[in-house]
């Protein structure tokens, strides 16, 4: 049990962690898409990622990672006892926690994605009017400022890229070591109850495959909140790249 | 005083004026290193130092960054670190 909640502990750190990272990390990506030029892009996708992304590591530490708590304690109980009986309580806690999981990647990579494609078009077109406005309306030097504008926004770009390819490479170092022991933990329980099955107990084989199954719905915490943090700075870098296509 | 305007309006057009172009061309590295100064990108990399300091223990964030600009990242001391993280916990 102190096993249990020190791998609680880690991957509640770990959430803080990625959440932390994160809310470094996108300001200044932000601050990148608006020297590419895309400056609408920014201004919508900026709050609702921030939002989305406290909101989220929030609602993982404080209402997930409690539920699996409970869920793991109901089975637990409902293996050793054989009088208290709730184990279908228990594996609706699971279940719920499950699909509270999956809809809250399918919502947060849905709404970045749908955002970044509607204002990345609008950026593109944006920054494409001002260059062609600058080179044809400044007589004289309007095509080399023109050109001097594009090789900016060309460097800005490539700054935004090795950021956020820095940014993807730290998230996964964040969140390795979690799922690493998690994942080890998970095939030690399943191993363990596999072992015991011909000489133990039925009640230790159930109880050591509920831990097993608990370590389980951690990891999938751990894996889904980190994909999900690789998939916004993916689409990050991919929305405003895309504006660039438009010059 | 018409003359004088006058007078003034011929000094003034026939006043040297000089103008000096520096032949000094701006390369893009000098673009991409101002822009990383002002945008205070260094910060955040030595920020992001303190998050991986366990897992990439052998490789300088600020290397990798540089090497992100230039698209040639090495990915197989990344993997070595994460193997090494691995050995490491897990096993």
């Amino acid at each position: 049990m102190t096993n249990f909640i020190q791998i609680l502990d880690i991957v509640k750190d770990s959430i803080q962690s990625l959440v932390g990272f994160m809310n470094s990390l996108v300001p200044i990506m932000i601050t990148l898409m608006i020297t590419t030029g895309s400056i609408v892009s920014a201004n919508l996708i900026q709050p609702i990622i921030l939002f989305l992304i406290t909101f989220i590591g929030n609602f993982i530490t404080g209402v997930i990672i409690p539920l699996v708590l409970v869920s793991t304690a109901l089975g637990v109980i409902s293996k050793i006892s054989d009088r208290i009986q709730v184990d279908k309580l228990s594996k609706f806690f699971k279940t719920s926690v499950v699909w509270i999981l999956g809809v809250t990647l399918t919502i947060f990579v849905g709404v970045v994605s749908i955002e970044g494609t509607l204002s990345s078009s609008v950026d593109g077109i944006t920054a494409k009017t001002a260059k062609a406005a600058v080179s044809s309306f400044i007589p004289v030097v309007g095509k080399i400022l023109g050109d001097a504008v594009d090789t900016v926004i060309g460097c800005s770009s490539i700054l935004k890229n090795a950021t956020g390819i820095v940014g993807i490479i730290i998230l996964i170092g964040i969140a390795i070591i979690p799922i690493i022991k998690l994942t080890v933990l998970m095939a030690i329980y399943y191993l363990g109850a596999a072992l015991c099955q011909p000489i133990a107990d039925e009640k230790i084989i159930k109880l050591l495959d509920q831990m097993g199954d608990t370590f389980k719905t951690l990891l999938a915490i751990m894996c889904s909140i980190s994909v999900m943090f690789i998939i916004g700075t993916t689409l990050v870098i991919k929305i405003s790249n895309s504006g660039m296509m438009y010059r | 005083m018409k003359k004088i305007v006058v007078i003034l309006l011929i000094l003034l057009l026939f006043l040297p004026s000089f103008v000096s172009a520096e032949d000094e061309i701006i390369t893009e590295e000098e673009i991409m290193q101002s822009q990383q100064d002002n945008l205070d990108i260094n910060s955040f990399i030595e920020e992001a130092d303190k998050y991986t300091e366990d897992v990439y223990k052998d490789i300088d964030m600020g290397e990798l960054f540089s090497s992100a600009i230039t698209g040639d990242i090495d990915n197989e001391t990344i993997f070595k670190s994460i193997l090494q993280a691995l050995r490491r916990r897990g096993i």
